[in-house]
């Protein structure tokens, strides 16, 4: 089973090892636009390989923020962003876009499908984008799991939400990434529609070792994780290892006057 | 939210230019065609006369404008005494014109806009106007104004050579006019030709017209008298057949051809104006849906929070039309000026008279901006109409995706018009008349229309059979999205294609209709030179005989070129939609110099009351040989000639070629005389020689002035506009290009978080845009050059379009290089003002 998220703030060669999936190394974001907004604040995080990590925090928290730049969607303003052995945070535009296509997979809360390509056509465009060879067992293999045999001729519109979702993540899981980035994947989806999604998320980890960093509101959706990683201000509040629903649940209440005091 | 500002002024921007521009052509039209219609002619020898009588110079028809008449129909002479007796009128005078040139002291004659009616009789001034030195009393005394008196080189009591009836003399100078006090500034300015002025007993004898006629009466009147009252008793001495004019009107009075010219620009402009009036309403309506479909999603929010639909159409359409008054505004500024500064232009090319200025009042101004606005209004509640008639939570859905195709309706409508429009390509083959040709380029705005109905479903059957055979995924994902998104695409495509098509169509009717001609002339003209006279008004008739008498030659024949208007037997008015016809008057011995292909009848019978029809007029109208045809000339004349034979050949030499007998005005100097000789080397040597010792006279291959269609100024006034129209055109499409392209932001973005790199993007951008240009020049063409084709094949039976292929080639490099810059330019803003890819 995995070590579990670590939290460090000096960056330590060693962690760089080959069973570290993704490493932020004070990692900080601030956006200019209209005001300063420090969206992340030197935040120091490991993900091991095969881990299933869950991210929670209060709305405005930073957790979407951490997704992008951790998935190389963004850059971070400051500090460094290892997927794997590359500094991703280094790349120009082009470099990170082929290697995020390659390594990278992503799950939108809002699904994002392209609306003119069917499902079919919507699974496999990262594939073609990336001029890969399409795995076509491997693609058979998340339809069938995703349970969209039936719908492969369609088009996005004519999907309900939990359909679409299943979607973007065959599609995500489709290059057979490094690490599955998921925002927020069941926020729009009904209990036991998001059960669903989660249980997919899951079997993936445990039957074919992804590796899954998925933000979510929601304690029974991260009980299903490994461990938690809570935020709040930009900055990681806390790591719970396995926790139960009960404490998840008291993540969502207010912050005590406090703060808390250094990630360690 | 900065990216956000790029749309809404790239969406104001292409409102502003549709409608500037638009305005611009409409006002531009209106003050044209309000001068067509009211813009008074300058009188210019006659400035200072109180009264003209004159005659009646139109012919009514049925059911449409009146035809007016080019030359002067004249006013019986005896009615110069009594018009003189009327109390209140000092005196009355007639007035006769005859062809005259002045020398230009180098061996030429000075160049006037009218030779053939230069000349006048001194007595018509009636003595009011300033004269330095003697009025002109002898037979070699002449009359000249300050400036050709001084490009001849010549001042008052010296000789002066001249030509008078086309034949050289010299004359005696004996007075000069000063032409300041009888013409208005402009007029001066612009070089009003020369005053020539002889004895009125010369004219009468140089004059064509028969003793008992004179163009017009000229009369003055008692210092102190009412005009008004005097032109009314006038009026009564002279009966109500004839016209009595003063003041303003003084100048239509003198120079009855300009009220044609401006008939031609009315025609011209109407012509014109339904064009533009088209192309105003589907650009700017089509910057208003880009407008309406960019905001369609806030619309439908203002929907779902209780807006009702009236309210969000007028919320589109008040938001639309601030913009329209303030650019429209603009726009008519411009047009006025447009119009000021084009006025010379039209003189230039004689569709305004010498003098004759652009009419301004606020009218045309008014017009526009109303047509303006209330097409912005309508464009603005048809473009919103579906997304605030839908309820509201339908709206806020369906606004996230484009339309995908238009219905088959649509597409069936689009169908029917092309084949339509294949059927009016087809006439040429049928009938060979100028309207098939007409037929068959209007036929092409038909398909125009076609292709707009029918392209978002061609694009999509087209982007479906295109897509599997993409072997890059830049090109596969353009096919796609065209055909995904095939009524944005299509809408593209096919304004292109009409602007294409449009263009070549408009400028290969003109070559084809003049290479029909030129065809024709050639395969006719079995002359081998023809002799001319224009700076001196024509070839005397007395050198007509001098020709033929020449050894070499064997047929020497004078043509003379006039028109006429077919009449009802009695005369009474022009039939109905009759258009005058060009009139080819010929002298006996046709057939020797000319081939015009008979079809029946032959043009030796041509003398006398005769005529020959062309087919293409005799065939729709059911003339054949032995008819009538009653005519009215261009004089007025009725004339009731029996038809003698019919001819093909009717592009090269007209309509009608009369016996020189029925054109009165035919009895002066000719306009040309077509020569035929065994040996033309020895044709071209005799007549060298007669030229040589015949100042003004000129030689030139009988071709030369054959076909008629060519020196048309009407012709360039089309080409002109045509051009014009094709770059607003372009113009709307590259709005419409930019606005779509700068909505596509979220998409892109999509692309690139799944992996898409800038370089996939561009290419993705280049092969969309190539596939619009593609298509666009495709169906552009194919509508255009398949009706020219079929033209060319029925008229010069090859089936090749008549027309230069560097103009299909430029048009085919303007549309794709317009297509790319209005996309690749937005794709580099988008693409470098985007930072990080978050999507929601
Ligand atoms: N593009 C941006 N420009 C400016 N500020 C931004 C931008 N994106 C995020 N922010 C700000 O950064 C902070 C963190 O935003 P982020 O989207 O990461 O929050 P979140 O934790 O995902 O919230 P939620 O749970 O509501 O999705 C917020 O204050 C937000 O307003
Ligand atoms: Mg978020």
């Amino acid at each position: 089973m995995s070590t579990g998220p670590t939290l460090r703030a000096p960056v330590q060669q060693a962690d760089r090892g080959p069973d570290v999936a993704v490493r932020l190394d004070s990692v900080s974001k601030v956006f200019r636009r209209g005001g300063e907004v420090r969206a992340l604040d030197g935040v120091s995080l490991s993900v091991p390989r095969g881990a299933f990590l869950a991210v929670m925090g209060r709305s405005g928290s930073g957790k979407s923020t951490l997704l992008h730049v951790a998935a190389g969607l963004d850059v971070p303003s400051s500090g460094s962003v290892w997927i794997g052995g590359t500094e991703v945070s280094r790349l120009r535009e082009t470099p990170r876009t082929r290697f995020r296509r390659d390594r990278v997979g992503f799950v939108f809360q809002a699904y994002n499908l392209v609306p003119s390509l069917t499902i079919e056509e919507n699974i496999t465009l990262p594939l073609r984008l990336a001029g890969a060879n399409l795995d076509r067992a491997w693609v058979g293999t998340l339809v069938e799991r995703t349970g969209l045999v039936d719908l492969l001729r369609r088009l996005p519109g004519e999907l309900s939400g939990g359909q679409q979702q299943r979607v973007a993540i065959a599609r995500a899981l489709a290059p057979r990434p490094a690490v599955v980035f998921a925002d927020e994947p069941t926020g729009a989806l009904d209990l036991a529609t998001g059960q669903g999604v989660l249980g997919l998320l899951r079997e993936m980890v445990s039957d074919y070792g992804q590796t899954v960093v998925m933000v979510t509101h929601d304690p029974v959706a991260a009980a299903s994780a490994h461990d938690t990683v809570v935020m709040a201000d930009g900055r990681i509040r806390e790591v719970l290892r396995a926790p139960d629903v009960e404490v998840l649940a008291d993540q969502r209440r207010p912050p005590e006057p406090h703060t808390v005091g250094a990630h360690r | 939210m900065r990216h956000r500002l790029p749309h809404r002024a790239s969406e104001v921007l292409a409102i502003v230019t549709a409608v500037l521009i638009g305005s611009v052509l409409a006002s531009l039209c209106l003050v044209l065609l309000e001068t067509g219609l009211r813009s008074p002619v300058p009188p210019q020898r006659l400035g200072s006369i109180d009264l003209v009588v004159g005659g009646e110079q139109s012919v009514p028809r049925a059911e449409d404008l009146d035809i007016a008449l080019p030359e002067h129909v004249g006013v019986p002479t005896h009615l110069i005494r009594e018009v003189a007796n009327v109390p209140g009128v000092t005196a009355a005078a007639g007035d006769v014109s005859f062809p005259a040139a002045v020398s230009d002291g180098a061996g030429g004659f000075q160049p006037a806009p009218d030779p053939r009616r230069a000349g006048h009789g001194w007595d018509s001034l009636l003595g009011e106007i300033d004269l330095v030195g003697q009025a002109p009393r002898g037979a070699h005394d002449v009359v000249l104004d300050e400036m050709t008196a001084a490009a001849a080189g010549v001042s008052v009591g010296e000789r002066v050579e001249v030509a008078l009836g086309g034949e050289p003399r010299t004359m005696h100078l004996s007075g000069v006019v000063d032409r300041a006090g009888t013409t208005d500034n402009s007029g001066a300015a612009s070089g009003v030709p020369g005053t020539i002025l002889v004895s009125d007993d010369l004219a009468r004898t140089l004059s064509p017209l028969a003793a008992d006629t004179v163009d017009l009466i000229t009369a003055s009147t008692e210092p102190g008298s009412d005009p008004a009252v005097v032109a009314d008793r006038v009026q009564q001495a002279v009966g109500p057949e004839l016209v009595v004019s003063s003041g303003a009107d003084l100048g239509s009075a003198e120079r009855p051809a300009a009220a044609v010219t401006a008939g031609m620009l009315v025609l011209l402009v109407l012509s014109a104006g339904g064009v533009v009036v088209l192309l105003v309403g589907f650009i700017t309506g089509g910057a208003v849906s880009v407008l309406a479909a960019n905001r369609a999603r806030e619309l439908a929010l203002l929907r779902a929070v209780g807006a009702t639909p009236a309210q969000v159409r007028s919320l589109l359409a008040r938001h639309a039309s601030t913009v329209v008054l303030a650019s429209s505004a603009t726009g008519v500024a411009a047009g006025y000026g447009l119009a000021w500064w084009s006025q010379d232009a039209l003189v230039g090319l004689g569709i305004l008279v010498i003098g004759q200025e652009v009419s301004w009042s606020p009218w045309p101004a008014l017009a526009t901006v109303l047509l303006l606005w209330g097409v912005m209004q309508v464009a603005a509640r048809a473009a919103s109409w579906r997304v605030s008639t839908l309820p509201a939570t339908t709206a806020v859905i369906e606004t996230q995706s484009e339309p995908r195709a238009g219905g088959p309706l649509r597409t069936r409508a689009g169908a029917v018009l092309l084949v339509l429009a294949l059927g009016t390509a087809l006439a040429p083959l049928v009938t060979r008349t100028e309207a098939a040709i007409i037929g068959a380029a209007s036929g092409a705005l038909l398909a125009g229309i076609g292709v707009v109905l029918a392209a978002p479903a061609v694009v999509r059957r087209g982007a479906g059979w295109l897509a599997p055979r993409q072997r890059s995924v830049s090109g596969w994902l353009a096919v796609r999205n065209s055909g995904s998104f095939a009524v944005r695409t299509g809408g593209a495509l096919a304004v292109l294609a009409v602007a294409v098509g449009l263009t070549v169509t408009q400028v290969f009717t003109t070559t084809t209709l003049s290479s029909v001609a030129a065809h024709e002339a050639r395969a006719s003209t079995i002359a081998t030179a023809q002799v001319t006279a224009d700076p001196v008004g024509g070839v005397p008739e007395g050198l007509v005989e001098e020709i033929a008498r020449l050894p070499s030659v064997s047929a020497a024949v004078p043509v003379l070129r006039t028109s006429g208007v077919r009449t009802t037997s009695d005369g009474t008015q022009a039939l109905t939609g009759a258009e005058p016809e060009q009139i080819l008057a010929v002298g006996p011995g046709a057939d020797e110099v000319l081939d015009l292909g008979v079809v029946d009848g032959t043009l030796t019978d041509l003398a006398g009351d005769t005529v020959a029809v062309a087919t293409s007029l005799g065939w729709p109208h059911g003339i054949q040989v032995g008819d009538t045809l009653p005519l009215a000339l261009a004089d007025g004349t009725r004339v009731e000639p029996t038809v003698v034979a019919t001819y093909r050949h009717g592009f090269g030499f007209g309509t009608v070629v009369a016996s020189r007998d029925l054109v009165p005005a035919a009895a002066g100097p000719v306009d040309s005389v077509l020569v035929r000789g065994e040996d033309p080397g020895a044709v071209e040597r005799d007549l060298s020689a007669l030229v040589a010792s015949h100042p003004g006279l000129e030689t030139s291959d009988p071709l030369a002035r054959a076909g008629t269609a060519t020196q048309d100024p009407t012709v360039w006034i089309s080409l002109g506009a045509s051009v014009v129209l094709f770059g607003y055109l372009l113009l709307g499409v590259a709005n419409r290009l930019v606005a779509t392209t700068l909505r596509r932001r979220r998409e892109w973005q999509l692309l690139e978080s799944l992996g898409a790199t800038h370089g996939q993007l561009w290419a993705m951008v280049a092969a969309e845009t190539g596939l619009i240009a593609l298509g666009a020049t495709a169906a552009g063409l194919v509508i255009s050059l398949v009706p020219m084709s079929l033209v060319a094949l029925g008229f010069l039976g090859t089936p090749w379009p008549q027309g230069p292929l560097w103009v299909v080639a430029a048009i085919v490099l303007v549309v794709t290089a317009t297509a790319a810059v209005a996309t690749l330019v937005p794709t580099r803003h988008l693409l470098r003002a985007r930072g990080a890819l978050v999507l929601p």
